[in-house]
């Protein structure tokens, strides 16, 4: 009978399901495909929880992003009509797509040899390598302050693919104003964060002052400015711990986010102000990225419409005496789509630039 | 010019993308990752040197350690990795050394080129590409 409960590998391995010393070619080949079917799943999931937050799935290679315009009722009497208004213009965004992949591959006797470890640590290692790309490449979409030109690979020509909101001459609409205007969502400061100088409402209310943006708002924040922010006098620690009592006198934060959150993140605490904080190690030192958790996501994904070549998948394999491989792929990339769905705040320094290793377009 | 080493005594790594090989019969112990070539006499490859005569010639790289009268699979033209190309740029030229059996980054008397420094990109961001080897032995060099 099939396990009434799904493991991957190694929990298999930690359960007792499988031996990992046993050889890959002679174990239970059925908990076998069913551990790797069930670790893609999971590594599917972890990779969801990022895109979940950041990029919403598009197959177009480009869009016009509708958005919100200012308006006010016209003033009448009994003999007027109003004018006609119509939506304001939409502006055009494109995206990007591109292939990436790993393969493993062993001679003859490697394969022979290769034990259920082997296996679990090969495929665990290629799914760790697919995850670090998505992330570089969209927190690499995020960070990007100027649009930048790539060549289609379907035939579409050249792409321009954008960033966020940079004060170029797309208007947005703001709440606060009921205006349309630019706007620009690459900050910085030059001073660590501190009372005097905090980013975080300015965070929410960059984010909030769009219509479109709802939901939480939520910063993610390198471990470099973990302890700065903590020091904050709005700050209020989340209970890590429920067996643990803050001491008196210390106001306590009961909510919770309530979200999956990215591999490696946690929840910090949130602010007076209204802001999640939530470290995320992945981001490069004095990068804070706010996002909020409803509305249009900051970025689209753009992916082949053909099932087969979406997500992360064994593609093929090449049996070459001796030598075996198998190929696995991932062909898809990001652009901003949303461009005012999310803030990059730099802290530390005076000027925005884009963070080393991110310059877009990346390999 | 300076011999290159392995990183791991004994080991290089056959890429599976070799697109010429051949299993040959060692006529004198070579180590892994040695230059070697065929000799007309009895077929059998023995370790490539490039300043003694009759074994100035190159065949390809022999991919285990081994004994004289043991196997040995060599490759003219595929992916190694395994030695310390760390000195080297990517694109560098790799030649047969004045050491017999040893790789170099400059060519030797004679001039044998054994490959290239090419890049292996499965490292992370903000790290540099490894360095592997492709082996690309022309005729000339037979």
């Amino acid at each position: 009978m099939a396990n009434q409960v799904e493991y991957g590998l190694f929990q298999m391995i930690d359960q007792g399901l499988l031996n990992p010393n046993t050889l890959a070619n002679v174990a239970d080949s059925g908990l076998l495909v069913s551990g790797i079917l069930y670790d893609v799943a999971q590594h599917n999931a972890d990779v969801g929880a990022v895109l979940r937050l950041f990029a919403q799935d598009t197959t177009d290679y480009q869009t016009a992003v509708e958005q919100t315009g200012a308006a006010r009722n016209q003033p009448l009497d009994e003999n007027g009509r109003s004018i006609p208004i119509k939506p304001v213009a939409p502006y055009t965004v494109a995206f990007p797509i591109q292939g990436s992949g790993n393969a493993w591959g062993a001679n003859f006797v490697a394969r022979a040899q290769m034990t259920v470890r082997d296996m679990a640590r090969t495929f665990s290692r290629m799914y760790r390598g697919d995850y670090e790309w998505v992330v570089d490449h969209v927190l690499g979409a995020i960070f990007a302050n100027a649009s930048y030109a790539v060549q289609d690979p379907t035939g579409k020509g050249s792409l321009t693919v954008r960033g966020l909101a940079n004060g170029d001459t797309t208007n947005y609409y703001f709440t606060t104003t009921g205006q349309t205007g630019t706007d620009t969502h690459y900050l910085a400061q030059a001073g660590a964060i501190s009372d005097a100088a905090n980013p975080y409402p300015t965070i929410k209310s960059k984010l909030t002052e769009h219509p479109d943006n709802g939901g939480e708002v939520i910063a993610f924040v390198p471990t470099n400015a973990v302890s700065t922010t903590q020091g904050l006098a709005e700050f209020n620690s989340a209970m890590i711990d429920p067996d643990v009592q803050l001491g008196a006198n210390t106001d306590r934060l009961t909510g919770n986010l309530n979200l999956t959150l990215p591999l490696g993140a946690s929840v910090k605490g949130k602010t007076d102000s209204g802001v999640w904080v939530v470290e995320w190690p992945r981001l490069p030192s004095d990068y804070i990225v706010g996002v909020t958790t409803q509305g249009p996501r900051p970025l689209a994904r753009r992916q082949f419409a053909q099932a087969e070549l979406q997500g992360f998948r064994a593609a093929g394999t090449r049996d070459s005496w001796p030598y075996f491989e198998e190929q696995w792929h991932r062909w898809e990339g990001y652009g901003a789509f949303n461009r005012v769905g999310a803030v990059v705040y730099r802290v530390n320094s005076g000027t925005y630039t884009v963070p080393t290793g991110y310059t877009m377009p990346m390999a | 010019m300076a011999d290159l080493n392995l990183v791991t005594a004994n080991k290089v790594n056959v890429g599976t993308i070799t697109v010429q090989q051949h299993t040959f019969v060692a006529g004198e112990a070579i180590t892994a990752g040695a230059p070697v070539y065929l000799k007309g006499a009895d077929g059998k490859v023995y370790n490539s040197d490039a300043d003694l005569a009759g074994a100035n010639t190159l065949w390809g790289v022999a991919t285990r350690t081994v004994a004289a009268g043991e196997a040995v699979t060599v490759v003219r033209r595929g992916l190694l990795d395994g030695f310390d190309l760390s000195a080297l740029n990517y694109g560098a030229a790799v030649f047969v050394s004045n050491t017999g059996g040893r790789l170099a980054d400059a060519a030797g008397t004679a001039s044998l080129k054994v490959g290239t420094v090419v890049p292996a990109m499965a490292t992370t961001r903000g790290t540099a590409f490894d360095k592997i080897l492709m082996v690309e032995v022309n005729n000339d060099a037979a």
